[in-house]
C-alpha cells in the first residue's frame, strides 16, 4: 500500500529457544494511523515494543518495511523515525526533565520546541527541575510522555501510557493521542477499554503471540471487542 | 529471613555454593603446594575484617538505593525479628559469598593456629554487624563500636589475641545493643522526605555522571584507592626486589571496577540508550574518553613513580600505557555494551563479579608478552589502533 509507514512479516520473538513469546506475527502500520494493541498480561505486548525499540537481539522476521524500504530495526533510520515510553521505565534517573529533554533532542539531533501545551496539558510545571528518581510513577511518566509527543516523530510507540496518571491527564493523553495524526502514526497498548475506544482507528488483539483479531472503522467498538476477548479466552 | 536470603542470593543459592567451592579449591590448591608466609595476623584481620565491613555497608546500601526495603516493609514483621533476620542473612551472604574466598587465601598460607582463627572470624562478625549499621540512611558516628574496633586493630598489632578475642565479643555485644535500640524504617532513604532540585538544562552525559556519583560516592572511593596504588605500588615492586616485573603494576591498575559497570548497575539505562539515536556521539565516545582519562591518571603516576624509584624508563612504556589504556577502555565499553552483567541481586555482587577480571587479564597477558618479546609493543599497538577504528564504526 501506498501510505505504509511500516509492514513487519512472520516475526517471531524468543527469550529461550524453542519457546517464542511472538510467532509469525505480521503487523502493517499506515501514516497518520492510529493502532491500539490489546491483550492479555504475558500476550507479548512489551516483548513486541522491546523488539520495535531495537533492544532485543533474539528474533527473526521475514520482512521489515520501514515507508516502503527494507530497513533492519538496529537500523539509525529507524531509529531516527520512532520514539518508544514503556510502562516502567528507571533509566537516566539522575536527570531532571529539563536535563532528560534536551539529551533526547540532542539525540534525535532535534531543538526543544515551546513545551508549554503539553506541560500545562499533563500539569506538570512544577517538576521540571526534579531529579526523575525523585519523581512519582505518574509524573516519570508524564516526563517521558510529554518528551516522546514533543518529538512529533512519524511512528510513536506507547506501552500502557495510562498506568500511573491521574484523571486530568489520561483525558489529555486521549486528546494527544488523537491528535498525533497530525504528525503520524501511533502503536500503543492498554488494558483499558476507553483508552483503545476512544482514540484508535484499528485495534489490534494479541493473543499467545500472534494477532487473533483485527478491528477498524465502526467496528472499533467496545462490544465487539469485549466479544472478541471473550473468544480467545474460552480457545 | 528466607526472604532476605532471596533477596541476596536469589532462590538456589548458587553464590553461595561457587564460593565455597572455589575457597575449597583455593584452600586445597595452596596447602598441598606448601606456600607459606609469614604474614602478621594484623594483617589478616585487617584485610578481612575491612574487606567484609565494606562489602556489608554496600550491600545493604545497594539494597535500600534499590527500595526494596520499602516493600518489605510493606509485610508485617516484628521489629527484632526483622533485624535479627536482616543481620543473619547479611552475615550469610557477605561472610558466605566473599569473605569466605579471602578467609581461606590466608588461613591457607599463613596456617594460623586456633585462636586466631576465632578472633579472626570474630571481628569479622563484629565488622559485618558495623558494616550494617554504617550502610543507615540517617546515622550517627556509633562511637563505641568505632572504637571497639580501633582498639581490637590496636591488640592485634601487639598479638594480643586473647584481648582481641575479648574485645570483638564485647563489640559484637555492643553492635547488638544499638540493633535493639533500631527500627526497620531506619533502613528507609531520607531522600524519599525532600526533592532534589537541579537547575542544569543541558543534558549531557557527564552531567549524568556527576550526578550519579554524587549519590554514589563509594565509585569515586574505589578510583582514590586506585591513585593510592599507584603511589604504593612502586615502592613495593622496589621493596620486595622484583622490580623487574614492575611493567605488570599496569594490569593491577586497570581493576577499576566501578567505572567498569556504569551500564550493568543501571538496569533499565542501556535499554534506554540502545533505543535512542545517535548514542555514539552523545555517550560511547564521552565514556571512552571519560574512561581513557580516568585509566590514563594512575598509570601515569605509577610510570612516573617507578622512574623515581630507578626503574628503566623507556618512551616505549609510555606508549605501551597509552596503547594498554585505549584497549582496556575500549574492552569495557563493548563488555558493557554486548554483555552487561543482568543477573545480580545486590549490587555488591557487581562489583566482584568474574567479568571484572577479563581486561585486566588481557592486559596482562599483553604486558607479559612485552616483557618477554619487546617488539610485541607493535601488536600491542596494531591492537589499539585497531579498537578504535572498532569505536569509530560503532552504530
Amino acid at each position: 500500500m501506498k501510505n505504509e509507514l511500516l509492514t513487519i512479516k512472520n516475526l517471531s520473538i524468543w527469550y529461550e529457544a524453542n519457546h517464542p513469546i511472538i510467532r509469525n506475527l505480521d503487523l502493517s502500520i499506515n501514516q497518520n494511523q492510529i493502532i491500539g494493541l490489546i491483550g492479555r498480561n504475558g500476550a507479548g505486548k512489551t516483548t513486541l515494543f522491546k523488539m520495535l525499540a531495537s533492544t532485543l537481539r533474539n528474533f527473526h522476521t521475514e520482512q521489515f518495511l520501514w515507508m516502503g524500504k527494507e530497513l533492519s530495526v538496529q537500523s539509525k533510520t529507524f531509529k531516527l523515525n520512532r520514539s518508544i515510553v514503556f510502562d516502567e521505565d528507571h533509566s537516566f534517573e539522575y536527570f531532571t526533565f529539563r536535563e532528560y529533554l534536551s539529551y533526547v533532542f540532542d539525540s534525535y539531533r532535534k531543538r526543544v520546541p515551546d513545551l508549554t501545551p503539553l506541560i500545562h496539558g499533563f500539569h506538570f510545571e512544577k517538576y521540571q527541575d526534579t531529579l526523575l528518581k525523585d519523581l512519582s510513577t505518574g509524573n516519570r511518566k508524564k516526563a517521558f510522555l510529554i518528551t516522546a509527543f514533543a518529538l512529533r516523530l512519524p511512528l510513536l510507540i506507547l506501552d500502557e501510557p495510562v498506568n500511573g496518571l491521574d484523571f486530568d491527564s489520561t483525558e489529555f493523553l486521549y486528546e494527544q493521542i488523537k491528535n498525533y495524526r497530525e504528525y503520524g502514526s501511533v502503536l500503543f497498548s492498554s488494558h483499558v477499554m476507553e483508552s483503545i475506544t476512544m482514540t484508535a482507528d484499528q485495534v489490534l488483539i494479541l493473543q499467545n503471540g500472534a494477532i487473533s483479531h483485527s478491528f477498524d472503522g465502526n467496528h472499533v467498538n467496545r462490544e465487539l471487542i469485549r466479544k472478541a476477548i471473550d473468544q480467545s479466552r474460552r480457545r | 529471613m528466607k526472604l532476605f536470603n532471596r533477596m541476596m542470593m536469589g532462590r538456589t543459592y548458587l553464590p553461595l555454593m561457587i564460593s565455597f567451592v572455589v575457597s575449597l579449591f583455593i584452600y586445597v590448591v595452596i596447602a598441598t603446594s606448601n606456600v607459606h608466609l609469614n604474614v602478621k595476623p594484623f594483617f589478616f584481620y585487617a584485610s578481612t575484617g575491612l574487606f567484609t565491613f565494606f562489602i556489608a555497608r554496600q550491600t545493604i546500601q545497594s539494597m535500600i538505593k534499590d527500595r526494596k526495603f520499602n516493600s518489605i516493609l510493606q509485610l508485617p514483621f516484628i521489629k527484632n525479628h526483622f533485624l535479627f533476620s536482616l543481620a543473619c542473612s547479611t552475615y550469610l551472604y557477605v561472610l558466605g559469598t566473599k569473605t569466605l574466598v579471602l578467609f581461606a587465601i590466608f588461613s591457607s598460607v599463613m596456617n594460623p593456629k586456633l585462636d586466631i582463627i576465632i578472633s579472626g572470624f570474630l571481628i569479622i562478625i563484629s565488622c559485618c554487624i558495623h558494616g550494617i549499621l554504617f550502610a543507615l540512611p540517617k546515622k550517627r558516628l556509633p562511637i563505641l563500636s568505632v572504637s571497639s574496633l580501633i582498639i581490637c586493630g590496636g591488640l592485634s598489632w601487639f598479638e594480643r589475641h586473647d584481648l582481641v578475642l575479648v574485645i570483638s565479643l564485647i563489640s559484637i555485644l555492643l553492635a547488638g545493643v544499638i540493633y535493639i535500640k533500631k527500627d526497620p524504617y531506619d533502613f528507609i532513604q531520607s531522600t524519599f522526605s525532600y526533592k532534589q532540585k537541579a537547575h542544569i538544562a543541558r543534558g549531557n552525559f557527564y552531567t549524568y555522571l556527576y550526578r550519579y556519583f554524587i549519590f554514589h560516592k563509594n565509585y569515586l572511593t574505589n578510583s582514590v584507592f586506585i591513585l593510592v596504588l599507584a603511589i604504593l605500588l612502586p615502592f613495593m615492586f622496589v621493596e620486595t626486589k622484583m622490580g623487574s616485573f614492575y611493567l605488570l603494576g599496569l594490569g593491577i591498575l586497570s581493576i577499576n571496577t566501578p567505572m567498569s559497570i556504569l551500564f550493568s548497575s543501571n538496569r533499565s539505562i542501556l535499554e534506554k540508550v540502545k533505543s535512542l539515536p545517535n548514542q555514539k556521539a552523545k555517550l560511547i565516545l564521552p565514556y571512552f574518553l571519560l574512561l581513557f582519562i580516568w585509566n590514563f591518571i594512575p598509570s601515569l603516576i605509577y610510570l612516573v613513580l617507578s622512574k623515581f624509584f630507578g626503574q628503566p624508563y623507556e618512551i616505549e612504556h609510555f606508549l605501551l600505557v597509552i596503547c594498554l589504556v585505549i584497549l582496556n577502555s575500549v574492552g569495557v565499553i563493548l563488555l558493557e555494551w554486548y554483555f552487561p552483567i543482568k543477573n545480580w541481586h545486590v549490587e555488591s555482587d557487581l562489583w566482584h563479579h568474574p567479568r571484572k577480571y577479563v581486561m585486566p587479564g588481557i592486559l596482562m597477558i599483553l604486558i607479559m608478552m612485552v616483557m618477554i618479546i619487546p617488539s610485541a609493543l607493535m601488536v600491542v599497538g596494531v591492537l589499539a589502533l585497531m579498537s578504535i577504528g572498532i569505536i569509530i564504526i560503532f552504530k
